[in-house]
Formats: structure tokens, C-alpha cells, sequence
């Protein structure tokens, strides 16, 4: 018969972090010490991509501002300022794909720059100009010819492979499990087709709320497809933390944001429990967890305010041991307008575009 | 009608043209400010007048209106912005990374037309013809025109010369398409009007037709550019750039 006094289970060994109390309530630092400890060093010459939703721009600017790796894998025109590079969508992301909201999305980027598969012939076309219904918004006046659009393309398949080839991290940000997807070929689109240009048609266009499962499997092809192009290549996830602006799935749209949310949060958590080469950022639990209540959304309970991208990176830098905040910067394309925080004005998102539709809809 | 004619070197043409074919119908006189280079970036507005900052421009003012220091706009009808680096040269540095060929052209980065005149636009903006536009237009307004440093000389093409190589290698009929687009957009957001380079001078899309550079002049008086001189023009040029000028102020 065992006789010992002393507490003796699995907790007693736990560090601070393990227990609520201390960690959040009585925390007595600004910022949750050991949220997330990186698998592996990343530092400021670890060449890094960006890609993913909406929220994902936040971390390219922040990495940008603090003198990150960032690697811009098509660099727009010489000259060019800010403004300019902005509205056309150069040094958003590590390439000119547009938002990427689905994993299934992404794999169909990186099936194409491998050369895997074809990208359709399917091409939007209004008053004379052609849209890419990849990336609908890719340039603000639209192509002028067919010929123009799959040049452009084809220019971002070419800086995919490029990119990635030479990327040691590439982070990502999921977004959705909503999408729209072609009838005939499964396909996906960015966005319903209508809502930004073309024309949507129920007879070509059918909603596809990705499960938990097709999901999963997206994304370990998209490990594979990376590690096709890049050996080294490691992953790091994070799930946007700014809620659906509309849902198509017949659910209340705050149902429906929990449930995208949730199904992402767990096939990230899974992985990066199962893989070495895949990790996962807490930002959407440093947003949208309610310890933190909300504060870091605007108004409107879904735009991220700056306080709160701040709030997301300085964990993201503090876990990097990032502690020397000097820029140096040389690449005068990388520069922002401002090297200040980070606004909601710099940020480009399609989803966005959902909301004129709101008034629209049929009261209940 | 009074004109008020201000540019870099490139007035030597128009100079000239007046000279030898007198004063275009439309025109009563032409007052010219001139300067080499971007020395015009060196005036300052001061009571509503355009001033040097220093004494060498100062004299090249004296010297190429015949005796004034300072630009007043009062009594002009119109007012000529000529040259001062409204060239297509601007597409230099674009098109070393970049390229507008449908099928790539050496791993440079394909971008749109679109695009392209966007970073015209954008690269124009550090040219001193925007900034000389931006000072007249503070202190006047008056009609503004803003007329193209000329397409270089045909027989560039045989100099090897590499500051020119991208004219080789693009479409050139889509370049000087997105030059002039972009140099009409920046001219209209001053209420001012481009005046591109005369289509009958233009060869090959992006050349001037060597006739019109034999003989070139700058704005000193009898002072002929080299034959190897491939940027400047002579007196038929800068006839044909001010009727088109006429032309488009009677439009307005």
C-alpha cells in the first residue's frame, strides 16, 4: 500500500502556462508568456511566404515592418509607389494569387504551378475587359484581352514555384470552409462568381461547405504538392480569426463562422500535433477567445482593429525571441507608405464585397 | 493669342521653327523660358510669378526671353510646358524587369498594359515637367500644354546604344499607346492637355523619322547638336509641334 502525503498526479508537473488562473486571469505580463513556443528557429533570414485570407496581408505587412525575410515573389514595376503597388496587388502576398480562402483553393494554385493540372479556359468578360475568375479583383481595370489574362496568370504560377522553391517558412492563413465550385470540373473559385464579376448561374455554380474530412485531405496533398517543389519547405498555420461576412449555407451566419472556424482550428491543431514540418500560430484564439472579449474588433465584431493585429504579432515576434526592432530595409519596394501600425484601409479583401448584398436579402 | 513657351533643351526646336518658319497662325508672339536639363526644377513660385533660385538659371532665363529673370503668366493666353523629361525614355527602367510580351521575354515579369501605364504615371512623377506643370498651374489658370520630349532619332538603332534597348524588344505600338495614355491622364489631373509627338514624324512606332534630327539646335543660338546627337530636333519638328499645339488650344 502506497502511503505518500504529497500531491502526485500529472498536473503537479505542469508549467505555469497549463493552468488557467495564472496564465490569464492573474497573468501579470502584457502579452500570454508561452502561447506558442516555434518548433523550429525562425529568424530574420529565414526566407518567408505569405499566403491565405484576408487577415494573412496583416502578417506580410508586420513581417515587412519588423525586416522579416519576407520573400515578394513578383515584384511590380520599377517606380511604382505604394498606392500604386496596392491596387495592383503586387507585395500583398508572396504572389499575385488574390486572397486564397480554401485549402482546396490553394492545392488547385499549386496543382497548376506544377504544372499538375490545367487551369480551365474559363474567363470572364464585361464591356470589353476580361476578368481571371481566380482572382476577380487581380487588377483594378480588369484585362484588356484574353491573351493579357493568361499571360498574367501564367506569370503567377511561374512566381509560385519560384517563390517556394526558395521558402523555408511558408505561413498560411485559413479562411473558409465555404466555396463555390464549377458544376461540371470541381473547380473552385475564390468567390461566388457574380458577386465581384461574372455572371453566377445555378446550372455552373454549386456552394460547397468543405467538411472536416475533404479538408484535411486538401491539405495534406498541399504538403505533398510543397514538398514536391521544396524538401525543406515548413508550414506554418493560422486560422483568420475575422468571422464570415455572409454564409450560403442556410445557417445563421454566426453558426456558420463558428462552425468554419472550428472545423479549420482542428484540422490545424491535428496536424501540427501529428507532422514536424507543420505548425500551428495561435491567432485566431488571441483575437476571437473570450478572455479577451472582443476588444480587438472594430464595431462591427469582425474587422480586426490595429491594436489587435499588433496584439497577434507582438506574440508572434516575443515567441521568435525578436527582442532588436531594427529595420533595415532595403528594398525600397518593400517599404510601406508609412512604417507605422498597420490599418484596416491597407488590407484588400474580395469577402468584403458580400456585404452590398446584405440589404438585398429577404428579411426574416 | 500670346504663348509662354518653357522646356529644357528640347525648345532649341521650336526655336528654331519660329525662326525659320516665323510665328505659327494663331500665335501674335511666343515669350520662351528655357534651361538645359532639369535647371527649370530650380524655380520657386514667388507672388504669383515663377522665380530662379539661383544665379545660373537666372542668366539662362535672361538669355532665352530676350531679358527676363522671372515667368509671369498675366498676359499669356496659353502656356507650353515643352520637353523637361516627358520621355519615353521613363519605360527604361520599367522594362529592364519587366515586359509587356505575351510570351515572356528572358524571366523579366510580365505585367499588364494596365499596369504599365499605371508605372508610366507613376514614373513621370518625379520628372520635372510634373513639377513645373503643379507650379503653373498654382499660380495660373490659364491653358496649359504639355508637350513630349521627342521620340529618339531612327538612327539610334545602329549606335547600339542600350539606354534605347527596350524599344527593340516590346511591342512598340503598345508602348507609345500606354505613354501617351499615361501622359494624358497626368496632364488632365492639372487641367492640362497632352500633345504628343506629331504622328507624321513617328517611324516604327516609337522612332522619330531622321529628318527631322538632322540640323537639331539647342537653345543657345547657332550652337547645332553633333550628328551623333540623337535625342534633339530641328526646326521642321518643332513647326509641326506647334501647330498641333494651335490646334488643340482652338479645340479648347
Amino acid at each position: 500500500m502506497l502511503i505518500d502525503d504529497s500531491p502526485n498526479n500529472p498536473y503537479v508537473e505542469q508549467p505555469q502556462k497549463a493552468f488557467w488562473r495564472p496564465s490569464i486571469c492573474n497573468r501579470q505580463n502584457d502579452i500570454l508568456m508561452e502561447l506558442w513556443t516555434p518548433k523550429w528557429p525562425i529568424n530574420r533570414r529565414t526566407p518567408i511566404a505569405t499566403a491565405g485570407s484576408c487577415f494573412a496581408q496583416h502578417i506580410s505587412k508586420a513581417l515587412i515592418i519588423r525586416g522579416f525575410n519576407w520573400i515578394n515573389g513578383e515584384i511590380g514595376p520599377p517606380g511604382m509607389t505604394s498606392c500604386s503597388l496596392k491596387k495592383y496587388n503586387y507585395g500583398v502576398f508572396s504572389f499575385r494569387t488574390g486572397n486564397i480562402y480554401s485549402v482546396a483553393l490553394l492545392k488547385q494554385w499549386l496543382l497548376w504551378a506544377l504544372e499538375i493540372a490545367n487551369p480551365p479556359g474559363e474567363v470572364w468578360e464585361n464591356g470589353g475587359k476580361y476578368y481571371d475568375p481566380f482572382r476577380p479583383e487581380i487588377e483594378p481595370d480588369g484585362f484588356s484581352s484574353f491573351e493579357e489574362l493568361i499571360a498574367s496568370r501564367n506569370q503567377t504560377l511561374y512566381a509560385i514555384k519560384k517563390t517556394l522553391e526558395s521558402t523555408r517558412l511558408f505561413i498560411f492563413t485559413l479562411g473558409l470552409t465555404e466555396s463555390w465550385i464549377n458544376v461540371e470540373h470541381g473547380y473552385v473559385y475564390p468567390s461566388c462568381p457574380g458577386t465581384h464579376h461574372g455572371i453566377y448561374s445555378p446550372r455552373l455554380h454549386k456552394f460547397k461547405n468543405f467538411t472536416f474530412n475533404e479538408i484535411r485531405k486538401d491539405l495534406l496533398s498541399v504538403m505533398g504538392l510543397l514538398k514536391t517543389i521544396n524538401q525543406r519547405i515548413r508550414i506554418l498555420l493560422t486560422v483568420s480569426p475575422v468571422p464570415l461576412v455572409a454564409t450560403a449555407s442556410q445557417n445563421h451566419v454566426l453558426v456558420a463562422t463558428l462552425h468554419s472556424k472550428s472545423v479549420l482550428r482542428a484540422i490545424a491543431g491535428e496536424l501540427a500535433n501529428q507532422r514536424h514540418d507543420l505548425d500551428y500560430f495561435p491567432s485566431y484564439e488571441l483575437i476571437a477567445s473570450h478572455p479577451f472579449k472582443g476588444e480587438y474588433y472594430e464595431d462591427n465584431m469582425r474587422t480586426v482593429t490595429s491594436e489587435g493585429v499588433q496584439w497577434v504579432m507582438s506574440h508572434f515576434f516575443h515567441a521568435l525571441q525578436d527582442n532588436n526592432f531594427k529595420v533595415e530595409i532595403t528594398d525600397s519596394q518593400l517599404i510601406p507608405s508609412k512604417l507605422t501600425k498597420i490599418t484596416q484601409e491597407d488590407i484588400l479583401c474580395e469577402e468584403e464585397l458580400l456585404a452590398q448584398f446584405e440589404n438585398l436579402s429577404v428579411k426574416s | 493669342m500670346k504663348g509662354i513657351i518653357l522646356g529644357d533643351s528640347h525648345v532649341g526646336s521650336l526655336k528654331a521653327a519660329l525662326n525659320c518658319y516665323g510665328t505659327p497662325a494663331g500665335f501674335t508672339a511666343v515669350q520662351f523660358y528655357a534651361a538645359p536639363s532639369t535647371s527649370l526644377g530650380d524655380l520657386k513660385i514667388h507672388h504669383g510669378k515663377l522665380v530662379p533660385e539661383n544665379d545660373r538659371l537666372a542668366n539662362m532665363l535672361l538669355y532665352t526671353s530676350g531679358g527676363t529673370r522671372e515667368i509671369v503668366f498675366d498676359d499669356a493666353d496659353v502656356i507650353i510646358l515643352h520637353g523637361l523629361g516627358l520621355s519615353i525614355s521613363v519605360l527604361s527602367r520599367i522594362l529592364e524587369r519587366c515586359t509587356i510580351a505575351l510570351c515572356g521575354r528572358n524571366a523579366k515579369t510580365y505585367i499588364s498594359l494596365s499596369c504599365l501605364k499605371q508605372a508610366i504615371a507613376d514614373n513621370l512623377l518625379n520628372r520635372i515637367s510634373i513639377k513645373i506643370l503643379s507650379m503653373v498651374r498654382e499660380v495660373t489658370n490659364k491653358p496649359i500644354l504639355l508637350s513630349q520630349t521627342p521620340f529618339p532619332d531612327e538612327s539610334i538603332r545602329g549606335a547600339n546604344d542600350k539606354r534605347w534597348g527596350f524599344m527593340e524588344n516590346e511591342d512598340r505600338s503598345k508602348l507609345h499607346d500606354c505613354f501617351v495614355r499615361a501622359s494624358s491622364t497626368m496632364a488632365a489631373n492639372f487641367d492640362a492637355i497632352f500633345v504628343p509627338q506629331p504622328h507624321s514624324t513617328i517611324v516604327d512606332g516609337l522612332y522619330t523619322a531622321a529628318y527631322y534630327s538632322k540640323g537639331s539646335e539647342g537653345i543657345i543660338v547657332d550652337k547645332k547638336h553633333a550628328d551623333s546627337d540623337f535625342g534633339h530636333m530641328n526646326a521642321h519638328y518643332g513647326n509641326l509641334v506647334l501647330h498641333d499645339a494651335v490646334s488643340m488650344i482652338n479645340d479648347i
